[in-house]
């Protein structure tokens, strides 16, 4: 059975290897990308390797929740048919200022955080139908990070690193207590992958100077995109993985998330404020 | 009635929207005006879902008469008495007057300068005790400013209309206070312009969030002008050193030179 596979952040870095690679598997893949020219520039290069791929872009711009609402229900009526047997919740930035979206929310807490969690919400229907899985890119880097509840944009104490953190750990958190309250319900099953470190622009995008030059360094040392997704692979195709209880995978294997990832109070707590910070009445 | 009322102009922008939040987490209630209907129904959503006060929105312009009178009426008809006015509603525009349409240069004048002035005039018939406005100026209102001629000067109107209308009212308990900000780093064309100022645009930028947070401090503290930024309370003071002609000449030089960095880049 082909599968059916969605993916943010499909333009570049792991997301859009993903997407090549679910793809030349002959795969159905629905891509997100921000703008419509890196998406098809992004599609001209899969075309190239396999002309008659099953691959659609989309754009939305994650930091606006009117665009999600919007690319959901295109993808919703797409996959009408055939279900949705993968999200993979992978679109990230890093700015290096504190900027804040329309509805006033901290960008890295909505495009990295709060888009996976409303995308994942209004795409729900279709996941459930294929009893499908939901897959994170989170990083190693949510280990030593706490949510700071009380100001959880970071207006006051903003700094990418510390923001990023945040954002990788709520990916976590998500994961977590998504799998507390879906997993049995509706045999729909949440993963957070550490990608470990990866040669990717994620930092260069929006750094100058010296940040940009740490950035340039510490991509030397990564793997690159096309090394790691055998993680998401490992999960997608080995339906063995659904017995175990970790949800966290590194190289294809499941570990321990940071402690505080795993506390039941702190992955509840965000859960509530996001689903509020979400407005669900309104963009229902 | 224990509720404090605060209007904010120009609230969908970046400084707009940090400001707004500040005075929501402050208690405030709410009262919007911008002329971008969608960003104003996100915010007010954003808003809703981080606190319990109420955001009461008009979707206008400033400049019409007609439809701030239906700002003001509604104030009058529920009884609701001013605690804070915020002014952000403002424009920048660069480049060569000569180059520049009347009507675009015109239009920055009115909003800027015009705009706020209105807002203030009628705003302290609907005082509460106290009344508190915050004028968003610019340091550009410190110097004449070549490239930016309208831009600057209508700023400069901002912080001395402050100066004077504080004499005058400060003994009516409206305390004016004006705020002077570097560029904020809230666009991607702004952060473009702070990044090709280099090491100097870095170190004189400050995040927004904090930003909205001092501007508040100041204005509880009666601050007459409020300059975000140590270093660039320090180029301000050096700067009203030095001639304005000189600084005309100065200031030019710069902004040609930023202009051809973000032009080549």
């Amino acid at each position: 059975m082909r599968k059916t596979i969605i993916i943010s952040g499909a333009t570049s870095g792991i997301g859009f290897a993903l997407a090549k690679e679910y793809t030349i598997n002959d795969e159905r893949v629905i891509a997100l990308g921000r703008n419509s020219e890196s998406s098809s520039n992004a599609l001209k290069e899969i075309k190239s390797i396999k002309p008659d791929c099953d691959i659609i872009y989309l754009s939305a711009d994650l930091s606006s929740l009117e665009e999600i609402d919007n690319v959901c229900k295109k993808i919703l009526k797409l996959t009408e048919n055939t279900g949705i047997d993968v999200l993979i919740n992978n679109a990230s930035t890093v700015p290096k200022w504190y900027l804040t979206t329309k509805q006033g929310y901290e960008m890295q807490f909505q495009v990295n955080h709060l888009s996976a969690m409303a995308i994942t919400r209004k795409l729900m229907r279709g996941l459930i139908k294929n009893k499908g899985m939901i897959i994170t890119t989170s990083s190693r880097s949510h280990r030593g990070a706490t949510i700071n509840f009380n100001d959880i944009m970071l207006s006051q104490r903003y700094n990418l690193l510390k923001a990023y953190k945040q954002s990788k750990l709520a990916n976590v958190l998500f994961t977590y207590e998504f799998n507390r309250m879906y997993k049995n319900k509706y045999n729909v099953i949440g993963y957070a992958v550490d990608p470990g470190l990866v040669n990717t622009a994620i930092g260069e995008k929006n750094s100058s100077g010296i940040a940009r030059i740490l950035w340039k360094l510490r991509r030397k040392f990564g793997r690159l995109p096309e090394e790691i997704i055998s993680t998401y692979s490992s999960l997608i195709y080995n339906e063995k993985n659904r017995q175990v209880d970790c949800y966290y995978y590194k190289d294809s294997k499941p570990i321990q998330p940071s402690k505080y990832a795993r506390r039941v109070v702190n992955s509840r707590k965000l859960w509530d404020l996001c689903y509020k910070l979400l407005g669900d009445s309104v963009y229902e | 009635m224990n509720d404090k009322y605060c209007l904010i102009t120009g609230a969908t922008g970046g400084l707009g929207r940090a400001i707004t939040y500040e005075a929501a987490s402050r208690g405030y209630e709410l009262i919007l005006v911008d002329l971008d209907d969608r960003n104003l129904e996100s915010l007010k959503i954003g808003l809703k879902s981080n606190f319990n006060v109420s955001v009461i929105t008009f979707n206008i312009s400033i400049l019409d008469k007609d439809q701030m009178t239906g700002v003001w009426n509604y104030l009058k008809e529920n009884n609701i008495k001013l605690d804070m006015l915020i002014n952000v509603a403002g424009r920048d525009e660069e480049g060569f007057f000569a180059n520049t349409l009347p009507v675009v240069s015109i239009g920055i004048a009115e909003l800027n300068a015009v705009g706020t002035l209105s807002m203030i005039s009628n705003a302290i018939k609907y005082k509460s005790n106290t009344l508190r406005v915050i004028n968003i100026s610019s340091m550009a209102g410190f110097y004449p400013m070549p490239l930016k001629a309208v831009y600057s000067a209508s700023k400069r109107f901002l912080i001395d209309l402050g100066y004077s209308l504080n004499d005058e009212l400060n003994s009516q308990n409206i305390y004016i206070t004006t705020v002077c900000p570097a560029g904020l780093p809230t666009r991607a064309d702004i952060i473009e312009k702070i990044d090709s100022q280099g090491f100097f645009g870095r170190v004189t930028t400050l995040n927004v969030g904090i930003v909205a947070r001092r501007i508040f401090e100041n204005a509880f503290r009666n601050k007459k002008i409020y300059i975000p930024g140590f270093l660039n309370q320090v180029v301000v003071i050096i700067s009203n050193l030095i001639p304005q002609r000189v600084l005309a000449k100065l200031v030019g030089k710069r902004w040609r030179k930023t202009n051809c960095r973000i032009s080549h880049s």
